[in-house]
């Protein structure tokens, strides 16, 4: 399989006008820890000197949509963003099938991703200045695509759906009532609208130094959700993953990161984008529930089930959940 | 369903009902087939096809694996009456929570990505298929897969996981792996995952009651299995580094012993013989050093020597069981290094000191002398 998709690259360089080195491949197979589903396989090219060309991603499966919506997701983001972001966004070159396997091609962006993309709290207080020039990133992209308002019925669902969705991926019945008891009053307000990546974290966002040079996995973008979806999403993912690698303390874990002076940083332009984003406000509980629900939705069928065979992932939603749901004063 | 969907299926069925690929496991003549057993035309011998489906070359009664013979029946009986996945669930997490994942994800086969599989004519052959996760992980890609295991209560598992999951392109076979029942020519690809090393434990033909060097059988395991293959097809194997450094560090052979394959193989066997321990898997007690692995290029040189050509190696990362990462070891530095310079540090000891060395490793180039395990892939020459 791997000698037709660089064969497909060696075309697309082709018509492009450039010349496809000899290439070395190295396979990513998807099964890091403590993340071990996987529903497609990352081919990544590289020349001699291992300088990455291209990325290829390969369904693991027949039918599976993982590699269409990445396509989808990296052309929204082409599309939408202006010529300086979208340097940071991998080039689509190539969307084809292998042996009745969908794979993509896109041309590598440079950098390299935060090698602590499972953070304990003293790593994300290391990290500081990249969080922060990722959070700036993302608020330019915001700024560069704020386009009307949204509410979160339209771009969520509607709550019957959603606790049809959340009932059947094992989330506790007691935290939907208290989240649909919360959220259903405003779940038809309107917030301003712009593209987001909807999964923006640590392990999605390439470096150098402290420069973003790379945004990938747009798989679950979409051209207008609530402008605080990724700037609070990342937050909560770095609170996620270090109670996910054994932080303990949830409230003390969670009050660092949200203290964090590029978070606060966030929250103040966030209000000046209309978005009131303190702790235990409903934008904050909105993204909760969303990264929740990418979750649940990214393992959908027609995608490798590997969603039942995790439930460490499900238990620690629904104690996030829990625990946003009762924290209303930490700001 | 599409049209080319229907198509690959309506080749996938006629691949595993036309599959005529047998040939007497002793004497390679043919086999004459009734509706349930057969028999070599030239020598006499024989096997046949039991009612579960699974073809029987080999009933001998023995055992090994990763688990007690009794928890396996148990297993086995558990996914006849109520299904593989809820005898997996009952009997084998509760005692071996981290071998769930080796017996049944699907991505254990993602070797399958390095070859050029079609899913209307590749016709695939994993000898020593264990499990069969392999098996039942390629599967999907390909019109048929014959899944080859000597281990009774094994092949039990896999006919049963095929018959619950309606696999119809996968055969089980029981065979004694230097006795396969084929035709030369019969396979587009053959793999051997964490086989090979297992193929000198044992002769089955005992010159005067003495044993061959198990570096004969493995060499002999290797030429059947090149002759297996049509010309231009393809071997995937993957086996243990003796230079690994876990076995440098102490971690046990395959007999249960450490720093063995290391040592030159006569003092391996004597020190063995010293040792006398039972094997971790055999559980019988061992006597000689047989289960012989290689460096790098002691398995280029091997699989040279037994027909094979374009071999191409890649670190298996974290090991060929459970992949993670396949990097190639051929031709550049460059992409071990690019691998070490992005691989998120594993949590432990001194972790920034490790990194250095696996990094320095790495831009020596001697990391692919050091690397625990490797996937490899070879090609029998077209003709």
């Amino acid at each position: 399989m791997i000698a037709a998709i660089e064969s497909a690259l060696r075309d697309a360089w082709r018509q492009e006008g450039r010349v496809l080195p000899r290439t070395l491949h190295v396979l990513k197979l998807g099964r890091d820890e403590p993340y071990a589903w996987g529903p497609i396989v990352l081919a990544l090219f590289g020349d001699k000197s291992a300088r990455p060309l291209a990325i290829a991603k390969v369904a693991r499966i027949r039918g599976g949509q993982e590699v269409q919506r990445e396509w989808e997701g990296v052309e929204l983001a082409q599309t939408l963003l202006p010529r300086e972001l979208r340097a940071q966004v991998p080039q689509p070159l190539a969307l084809g099938t292998v042996n009745g396997l969908d794979f993509g091609l896109w041309g590598a962006v440079p950098g390299v991703k935060e090698l602590h993309q499972t953070f304990s709290l003293g790593r994300v207080r290391s990290a500081s200045s990249r969080i922060k020039a990722a959070l700036e990133w993302n608020g330019l992209m915001v700024s560069a695509t704020v386009n009307g308002a949204v509410s979160a019925a339209t771009w969520l669902g509607s709550w019957d759906e959603l606790t049809r969705e959340l009932s059947a991926a094992a989330c506790e019945p007691g935290l939907i009532e208290s989240a649909r008891a919360r959220l259903e009053p405003i779940w038809d307000q309107n917030w301003p609208a712009a593209l987001a990546h909807n999964d923006f974290f640590a392990g999605n966002v390439l470096f150098s130094r402290s420069r973003v040079t790379g945004v990938v996995d747009w798989s679950a973008a979409s051209s207008r959700a609530p402008v605080f979806v990724d700037r609070l999403g990342y937050e909560i993912s770095f609170s996620l993953q270090a109670i996910a690698i054994g932080d303990q303390d949830m409230a003390r874990t969670a009050h660092e990161v949200h203290a964090l002076p590029a978070f606060a940083a966030t929250r103040v332009a966030l209000r000046r984008e209309g978005v009131d984003a303190r702790w235990g406000s409903e934008a904050r509980l909105v993204a909760a529930l969303a990264g929740f629900l990418r979750e649940i939705r990214s393992k959908r069928p027609g995608t490798v089930d590997l969603w039942n065979q995790r439930p460490g992932t499900v238990d620690l939603w629904n104690r996030w959940l829990r625990f946003e749901l009762a924290s209303t004063e930490l700001s | 369903m599409s049209g080319v969907e229907a198509e690959h299926e309506n080749a996938r069925r006629a691949a595993r009902g036309e599959f005529a690929a047998w040939a007497c496991p002793r004497c390679g003549g043919a086999l004459a087939w009734t509706a349930s057993s057969a028999t070599c035309t030239r020598c006499g011998a024989g096997g046949s096809l039991r009612s579960d489906g699974v073809y029987e070359f080999d009933a001998s009664d023995v055992y090994w694996g990763e688990i007690d013979r009794e928890l396996m029946r148990t297993i086995n009986r558990t996914a006849r009456e109520r299904g593989w996945r809820q005898a997996l669930e009952s009997h084998l997490r509760p005692a071996h929570p981290d071998l769930v994942d080796y017996v049944d994800d699907a991505s254990r086969a993602d070797w399958r990505v390095l070859l050029p599989l079609d899913r209307a004519r590749t016709v695939v052959l994993d000898v020593g298929a264990g499990w069969g996760a392999n098996s039942f992980g390629v599967a999907a890609d390909v019109a048929c897969v014959v899944a080859v295991e000597k281990i009774g209560e094994r092949i039990d598992w896999i006919a049963a996981r095929a018959r619950g999951d309606g696999v119809e392109n996968l055969i089980p076979v029981r065979a004694e792996l230097q006795w396969l029942p084929f035709a030369p020519g019969s396979f587009d690809v053959v793999v051997a995952n964490g086989v090979l090393e297992w193929a000198g434990l044992a002769d089955p033909e005992p010159q005067a009651g003495r044993s061959a060097s198990p570096g004969v059988l493995q060499e002999q395991f290797l030429r059947r299995l090149e002759a297996l293959l049509r010309p231009g097809g393809w071997l995937y194997v993957g086996i243990e580094n003796r230079f690994g450094r876990m076995f440098l560090m102490g971690a046990p052979d395959h007999q249960g012993l450490r720093f063995t394959s290391l040592m030159p193989k006569p003092v391996a066997s004597a020190y063995t013989a010293f040792r006398a321990i039972a094997s971790p898997r055999t559980h019988d007690i061992q006597r000689d050093y047989r289960t012989w692995i290689y460096s790098l290029s002691g398995y280029r040189r091997l699989l040279e020597n037994c027909g094979f050509a374009d071999v191409r190696a890649y670190a298996a990362i974290p090991g060929y069981n459970r992949p993670s990462t396949l990097v190639p070891l051929d031709g550049s530095v460059g992409p071990m290094r690019w691998f070490r310079n992005h691989a998120r540090p594993r949590p432990g000891v001194r972790p920034s000191a490790r990194r250095a060395v696996a990094r320095a490793l790495a831009a020596t180039g001697l990391e692919a002398w050091t690397t625990n395990e490797y996937a490899l892939v070879a090609r029998r020459p077209a003709a």
